[in-house]
């Protein structure tokens, strides 16, 4: 957790990284997307740019919420944000089962040409995440998937 | 899952009361929608007014939708915020869904809205 007389929204301002430790559960991934936004926030980035900060993380935690570690019990994921000259380097881990295959699924775009009734309801996750991450980077390190990324945050000097 | 329906002669308008349709809630978008849906009008609009953000999985539920609703009727959504706006061009569901930039938009539905 955020342990550090900062109050919110001063983290990344005074240059220092977010960290959050938060079990794997979509409800506090929730609350920990409105904490690191109010973070981000301070920055004043543009607004354009603070959905794909809100876009990209909720996909990144969602997925390892539904898939690394879905039906395993006591999953926990951590969360570094740290401020960089062109905006923010993320590292999420997490205890749960590694990338099938060991590597970063494609994602794909879903054929909109398709009928109604052969429309993908899913597999947007990662095709968000390629679009709008940089840098992105997967490793399996003892027994840890460690996902980093960076997003620009596009901030006027 | 806060979501109404309006109905009027051939259209049904659901609008989201919630401010996100997330993982967390996904599944309960999908079952109140599949109520809702039962005494729905032909051409179904989905108010998104008021929701700031949709992921993936919410994204999902909506594509869910739209195919438990086939083929007899359509849903379309109207109101759709910049970071909503976002997550369907990505995913070139934009092309899929007929869209409302807002209700002005929706030619005879505004006119019976407003009266």
């Amino acid at each position: 957790m955020m342990q550090s007389t900062l109050g919110p929204g001063q983290r990344l301002r005074n240059g220092k990284a977010v960290e959050l430790e938060i079990p794997s559960d979509p409800l506090a991934v929730r609350q920990a997307l409105a904490r690191i936004m109010e973070e981000v926030s301070a920055l004043a980035p543009p607004d354009d740019t603070l959905a794909t900060v809100e876009i990209v993380l909720a996909e990144v935690l969602n997925n390892i919420v539904e898939h690394a570690c879905e039906g395993l019990s006591d999953r926990r994921i951590s969360i570094t944000i740290a401020p960089t000259a062109r905006g923010l380097q993320c590292q999420v881990r997490d205890n749960g089962r590694p990338l099938p295959g060991g590597a970063l699924p494609a994602g794909e775009p879903p054929d909109p040409t398709r009928q109604i009734p052969e429309l993908a309801e899913g597999g947007f996750g990662w095709l968000l995440i390629r679009g709008l991450a940089h840098d992105l980077r997967y490793q399996r390190i003892a027994g840890m998937n460690v996902l980093s990324f960076s997003l620009d945050l596009h901030i006027a000097a | 899952m806060d979501l109404q329906a309006n109905t009027s002669t051939d259209c049904t308008v659901i609008t989201v009361r919630e401010s996100r349709i997330d993982a967390a809630c996904a599944i309960q978008f999908k079952d109140r929608m599949r109520e809702l849906c039962k005494d729905a009008a032909e051409r179904v609009i989905l108010d998104l007014g008021k929701v700031d953000f949709i992921d993936s999985s919410g994204l999902g539920a909506i594509v869910a939708s739209m195919k438990m609703l086939a083929p007899e009727r359509v849903l379309e959504l109207a109101n759709p915020s910049p970071k909503v706006t976002k997550v369907l061009r990505l995913t070139r569901m934009d092309s899929v869904f007929t869209i409302h930039e807002d209700f002005a938009s929706v030619e005879p539905l505004a006119s019976r809205l407003a009266g």
